[in-house]
């Protein structure tokens, strides 16, 4: 039964492929934006200063665009909100109570009328009270009206991960959460072209998307982003170092880890190939694919604790597609499962070292 | 489910619970009182801000196969509110007693709709199952999914339409 449905829905590719995996719709914005920026230009800036020059743009591009949350009125705690309020008005920027339940679901109704909901929740810890609203409500919207109704035009920012002193409340990664739920996009960008361009494709995506921000990177992370508007394919992973030895995937902050990583590692003789998988759901199972294909190993890294988090889901499909051309047992290297702790973070953190003591314990397989 | 109000809530005058707020308590069996109370509701709103109502209505059957219904009432307490407070009676009495229709028109009018309904639930009946295909439909918004994997997640895919 389950096999036949499959294969009618595959008889259906043909249509669906002509709407295109790749292609954004503007909505009411509708106007054709350059997809892809290569090589950068423009100023260099952090993080935050990206993510907020995109929110100027989507408000700019989309009268029908709001942004919402916590302290966003007056930039918000990490400044990315900066200036909005200003500029656009404080009907189309403001303040929401603390209650992440409320700024969800408003969320998801005024995208429901056909807005673009950007709601920020403050940290990524704060999201569980949100959750019942963006798991039952947001992804399921279209599916359970048959298309009469959708909340496509909602975005929730939100950062997340370790800052180094942020405890149990202000550090965690609960990606995987949503990964497990159809309707959603999770996307995490690692640098500030990145999140300039994916912040837009997601808040410009007619599916409801869960946009987390690396926090660790608002301000350290700093490279050249081009000034005008600008949007990155989502579902699409990017192979950022080429190499023959073993493939290295991860997301957000954790890149710069590998990063390293690989920079260290080939010091000793051993070429990486790093991925950075910037869309968790729904995601670009063949470039990994064709990466493991042809170096034989995988590393999989994220902060988030290891039993239950995405890597495990990617290990897993990567056994299925690359069983025969695995010449060792795929090696997650991730945060520990404990709660997030304050003094012992270096130790739950998926250091450089745990990440090069993995890549030769894999290599030497 | 079967929890009662004055259990579940210190103050069950939910329409005064608001504070600031000002709420309404509405005889929600009473089709007439309803419309009035969304009426009055909206104009308020409109002009003045946000208003509770808090709708009295009354379940007559459990809640699902573990709530019967009958353990924290008794079936007096059921058959006398649908004697008195029932809301399709009460609109037929007041019909009655206006002679705004006759009871053979009231009969024929519940046999016509009785009949509506029959012949839509035989219409269903008889349909087909829905395509398989709508399983995966609108998950995600056309051609913007995801690949759905069958039970051996690698013979079988299927772009989601």
């Amino acid at each position: 039964m389950a096999a036949r449905a499959l294969r009618e829905a595959g008889r259906r590719r043909g249509w669906a492929a002509e709407v295109g995996r790749r292609c954004f719709s503007g909505g009411s914005a509708g106007t054709a934006v350059p997809e892809r920026k290569e090589g950068g230009g423009g100023k260099p800036v952090n993080l935050f200063t990206a993510v907020n020059q995109a929110l100027h743009i989507a408000l700019d591009t989309d009268p029908r665009a709001y942004v919402f949350g916590e302290d966003v009125g007056f930039g918000g705690v990490f400044r990315c909100t900066t200036g909005l309020a200003d500029r656009f008005g404080k009907n189309r920027v403001f303040n929401t109570p603390l209650c992440e339940q409320g700024i969800a679901g408003f969320a998801i109704g005024l995208a429901a009328m056909g807005n673009r909901a950007i709601a920020e929740i403050q940290f990524a810890d704060y999201i569980f009270p949100a959750f019942d609203q963006i798991v039952n409500e947001a992804a399921k919207f279209r599916y359970r009206s048959g298309n009469e109704f959708n909340c496509g035009g909602l975005t929730i920012r939100t950062p997340y991960g370790a800052v180094g002193h942020g405890g149990h409340y202000h550090s965690q990664s609960p990606e995987a959460f949503f990964c497990h739920v159809p309707g959603l996009k999770v996307i995490i960008p690692r640098s500030p072209r990145e999140a300039k361009g994916l912040l837009l494709a997601s808040i410009r995506d007619p599916n409801p998307v869960v946009f987390f921000e690396p926090k660790w990177l608002y301000r350290l992370s700093v490279e050249e982003v081009p000034e005008e508007d600008y949007m990155l394919p989502l579902s699409q992973a990017e192979v950022i170092r080429k190499g023959s030895d073993i493939t290295l995937i991860g997301w957000g902050a954790q890149l710069a880890v590998l990063k390293e990583a690989c920079e260290d590692a080939a010091k000793d003789g051993v070429s990486c190939e790093l991925i950075d998988l910037k869309t968790l759901i729904p995601w670009d199972k063949e470039t990994v694919e064709a990466s493991v294909k042809k170096t034989g190993k995988l590393l999989v890294s994220h902060e988030a604790p290891i039993t239950g988090g995405f890597g495990a889901e990617i290990a897993a499909s990567i056994a299925e597609r690359c069983f025969q051309r695995l010449e060792a047992p795929v090696a997650r290297v991730c945060g520990l499962d404990t709660p997030f702790p304050l003094v012992y973070e270096p130790f739950y953190m998926p250091t450089k070292n745990k990440v090069l003591d993995a890549i030769k314990a894999t290599v030497n397989y | 489910m079967g929890t009662a109000e004055w259990r579940a809530a210190k103050s069950p005058a939910y329409y005064k619970r608001g504070d600031y707020v000002p709420g309404l308590k509405v005889d929600g069996m009473d089709v007439l009182a309803v419309k009035q109370a969304c009426k009055f509701a909206k104009e308020h709103a409109v002009a003045n801000g946000p208003i509770v109502l808090e709708m009295d209505t009354y379940r007559y059957h459990g809640h699902s196969m573990s709530d019967p219904g009958s353990t924290y009432r008794t079936r007096d307490e059921i058959s006398g509110v649908r004697q008195e407070r029932d809301p399709i009676e009460r609109v037929r009495k007041l019909i009655l007693a206006h002679d705004l229709a006759t009871p053979a028109e009231l009969k024929d009018m519940e046999k016509e709709i009785r009949k509506q309904v029959d012949d839509a639930i035989a219409k269903a009946k008889e349909s087909s199952m829905p395509g398989t295909f709508e399983l995966f439909t609108n998950v995600y918004k056309k051609g913007f999914g995801v690949e759905s994997f069958g039970p051996d997640r690698k013979e079988l895919r299927a772009s989601l339409p």
